[in-house]
């Protein structure tokens, strides 16, 4: 893999000029990043695993069924049915779906420190934040397609029950992308200061952890405020301003209201640009503390 | 290794984005803030349209509620801030005002005017007011879809922060898994262990719609299929609901405030209204209005066919015939053409319309017959006065309802004529057993009008056998025929004459309004004119 990388960066580097590389050395840096990715077992465990939940889905609700439809009216049962697959689909997404993009994320720069192809890569025409740019974009390329295989099998499992396609989900699928994209990228500004996965690996899960625990912070802040002792008042000023600082994850969860409420709901429709933005920007600065902390490496 | 020169810029433009995000983090907090209120207002709307109160909670510890007073100031507001909407048929309260334009704008979707009055700066300091109160659990018509945490401080006085942070996004697979718990308990027969998961897994998940239909069928059906009859001394007066209850009533009523909170939080779901409206108020507290105000609105949004055919049979159970003939009608021409059930409830609506105007007639006629003895009377007593003028007067009045008596006796002889051309027909061509039913009440009470009483007992009797629906309401005649003729009454009517005499004891409430077909202004003025 590391000589096939090489040569194709060679070449891409020689046949184009400067402009070219700035754009085609990165992007066949995330072209074997995801044929590397793809390979590996770890991940292919996880969506083996996610599949397999969201198929099984319609089977435990066959189960249920036998015990509860005798009880109560038909279609009232089959709409509970419908919800549980979703609620199950959409939880084994969101729970693969992020153990997929913290391995991933992890992983890719640490592999190739490890097995020195990286100081091969950078001794061609490459600078190393298009390394880092090549690198990123390799991983979403493939926590997209991991995303866009379990979305849909969980479209289709809905559609042997339903008999409908959710269109609505696509942007609740949207927005989960969006949550995985900030996950990623502060795991990924992680992995460029480590040598080893397992450190970033478990740093990514405490981003998780923390971007959907950031809400804890304002409840600790209004119940500081409320307080007049100095200390509360510091600590509520405190959690404040991690509150306003750290992502927070949960506000990528508009399941509910996506496909509950109307489609034109306004909220819905304000709150998805904003969230798609606010996703962005986070991305962003993650990308460039990994670009500043891999710059500061010594290879 | 010392960093280039170009790191420092890359470090100031982490700092930026760094602060954007900052900003964005907060427009997004802002968002989910106006978010709430926005659905609170809606909700608020709604039930304030429904004429539900926004502070039914009556639990002593509790600070006082401040939801009537906020969506009072919400009301001013809007009433400023919104255009004129068209007032729609829909769109008219029980004294037939038209709704505040607040209520009309959540009733005709109006969402993103709602929306933008209450992201307005003019409607921050409200907001700011609403989530200061909804901090201080001090809005009662605002629940767990706000804030998942107020589940702990209400329901487990669990003092703290929101703990429903550590369920991160799995907050619905939690609930779902508290329900299948539910359903377990409804299997093993353990009815008083579900009430308590049923709230928490709709706390949980306040869209999980089908919990809250199934939860309060379980609560108003099975629950109480094992419950006893309470008798009238044993019911207790509940203040929440001034009504005495008795035990089955009271878990209707739990059923109700189950989907109720589900409507709060759901308000654009059909079903719940639907539920509300006919598995509840028509079938168990057999509550016609209710369920048409219920019914009326499961109609407005995306519904299945049979919920306007149970509102319009509400309608008729509620004595609204000629709506009910109305949206037959329409029923006909928009959904279904060759609809059996709608031909046959049109006619049976127009034989109801007919037979209470004919009655309604009898009822004028008795009244202007009385006023007119009355206003003989009085000229009388003004002619022994010497008063020649008031005695005119009044000979005049007593002329004008000896005409109104004889005209309606003209109109009641018409429309039991009319009833009877309708009635006639159905059983002819389907032996239908309400006109067959309907038919012989009609004849029982010309034989009572007759002094045949017998023979009225006789036609009641198998009257009421042929419609069951009506088995209670043709009993009850029976008995004040055979009082009326001085007949013995039988064992089981005995107990009956018992029971509403005991009934009348504790009644609380006013007798419902009686719906005026036809116009006479010698019957009580206070009545409704539903024409």
């Amino acid at each position: 893999m590391s000589a096939e990388s090489t040569a194709v960066i060679s070449a891409e580097g020689s046949r184009s000029g400067v402009l070219g590389s700035y754009i085609r050395g990165p992007w066949a840096i995330a072209a074997y990043t995801w044929k590397e990715g793809i390979r590996k077992k770890t991940l292919l465990g996880f969506l083996l695993l996610s599949l397999l939940v969201i198929f099984g889905s319609t089977f435990m609700t066959a189960f249920m069924a036998s015990t509860t439809i005798s009880s109560t009216t038909a279609n009232v049962e089959i709409e509970v049915e419908a919800k549980i697959i979703k609620d199950i689909c959409v939880s084994a997404i969101a729970i693969f779906g992020i153990l997929i993009t913290i391995f991933i994320s992890a992983s890719v720069v640490p592999t190739e420190l490890e097995n020195k192809v990286v100081y091969t890569i950078l001794s061609k025409p490459l600078r190393r934040y298009q390394y880092l740019a090549g690198k990123f974009l390799g991983v979403q390329l493939i926590v997209i397609a991991n995303l866009v295989l379990m979305s849909t099998l969980f479209f289709v499992a809905l559609y042997a029950k339903e008999g409908i396609w959710p269109s609505l989900l696509l942007w609740s699928a949207l927005l989960t992308y969006f949550q995985f994209l900030i996950v990623s990228a502060f795991t990924f500004a992680v992995s460029c200061t480590s040598t080893s996965s397992v450190l970033p690996t478990i740093a990514g899960l405490f981003i998780y952890i923390i971007g959907n625990l950031t809400e804890y912070l304002q409840d600790v802040y209004e119940k500081g405020v409320e307080s007049e002792r100095l200390f509360d008042t510091m600590i509520a000023n405190i959690a404040h301003g991690l509150y306003l600082v750290l992502p927070n994850l949960r506000n990528f969860d508009m399941k509910d209201q996506i496909l509950y409420l109307p489609s034109n709901d306004p909220p819905v429709d304000i709150m998805i640009p904003n969230l798609i933005a606010y996703g962005l920007v986070f991305a962003a600065v993650g990308y460039l503390l990994a670009w500043v902390l891999f710059a500061r490496k010594e290879l | 290794m010392k960093p280039k020169s170009y790191t420092w810029h890359v470090i100031a433009a982490i700092v930026i984005l760094l602060f954007l995000s900052t900003v964005q983090g907060a427009r997004l907090s802002g968002l989910r803030e106006t978010e709430s209120f926005y659905r609170w207002v809606l909700s608020a709307s709604l039930q304030s349209r429904l004429g539900q109160t926004l502070e039914p909670d009556e639990a002593p510890d509790l600070a006082e509620a401040m939801d009537e007073e906020l969506f009072a100031k919400v009301l001013d507001l809007a009433e400023a801030g919104l255009p004129e909407l068209p007032i729609e048929e829909d769109d008219f309260d029980n004294e037939d005002n038209p709704h505040h334009v607040l209520l009309r704008a959540a009733r005709q979707d109006e969402d993103k005017l709602i929306y933008d009055l209450v992201a307005s700066a003019e409607a921050r300091p409200l907001q700011d007011e609403f989530h200061k109160h909804l901090a201080n659990n001090l809005l009662q018509s605002a629940g767990t879809q706000f804030r998942a945490a107020l589940l702990y401080d209400k329901e487990t006085r669990v003092e703290g922060v929101g703990l429903t942070s550590l369920f991160f996004n799995f907050r619905n697979f939690a609930a779902n898994l508290l329900w299948l718990q539910v359903d377990k308990f409804f299997h093993r027969g353990e009815m008083h262990r579900m009430l308590p998961l049923m709230r928490m897994s709709v706390a949980l998940d306040p869209n999980f719609v089908d919990a809250y239909l199934l939860g309060a069928w379980h609560l108003a059906y099975n629950l109480t299929a094992q419950l006893p009859d309470t008798p009238e001394p044993l019911k207790k007066f509940h203040p929440k609901y001034k009504k005495r209850l008795g035990i089955k009533e009271e878990w209707y009523y739990v059923a109700a405030d189950f989907l109720k909170d589900g409507i709060k939080k759901n308000p654009r779901d059909y079903r719940l209204y639907f539920d509300l409206g006919y598995a509840i108020y028509e079938n168990k507290l057999i509550d016609h209005a209710k369920a048409v105000l219920y019914l009326t609105d499961a109609r407005r949004y995306q519904h299945d066919t049979w919920v306007p055919r149970m509102l319009y049979l509400a309608m008729w159970r509620n004595g609204q015939y000629e709506d009910a003939i109305k949206g037959w009608g329409n029923y006909l021409e928009e959904i279904d053409p060759d609809s059996i059930p709608a031909i046959r409830f049109i006619q049976v609506n127009r034989g109801y319309l007919a037979e209470a105007k004919a009655a309604q007639a009898d009822e004028c006629k008795a009244a202007a017959q009385a006023a007119r003895k009355r206003f003989a009377e009085l000229a009388d007593e003004a002619r022994e006065r010497g008063d020649l003028q008031q005695a005119g007067q009044h000979e005049s009045e007593a002329r004008i309802a000896q005409e109104v008596a004889t005209e309606m006796t003209a109109l009641a002889e018409e429309e039991w004529e009319n009833a009877r051309k309708i009635w006639t027909p159905m059983i002819q061509m389907d032996e239908d057993n309400i006109a067959i039913a309907r038919l012989r009440r009609q004849k029982a009470m010309r034989n009572v009008s007759e002094g045949r009483y017998l023979e009225a007992v006789a036609e009641l009797e198998l009257a009421r056998y042929e419609m069951l629906q009506s088995f209670d309401e043709i009993s009850d005649l029976m008995i004040e025929v055979k009082q009326k003729a001085g007949l013995p009454l039988t064992t089981s009517e005995l107990r009956a004459v018992e029971r509403h005499r005991e009934a009348a004891l504790y009644e609380t409430e006013d007798p419902p309004k009686k719906i005026r077909y036809i116009e006479c202004t010698y019957l009580d003025e206070t009545v409704d004119t539903e024409a």
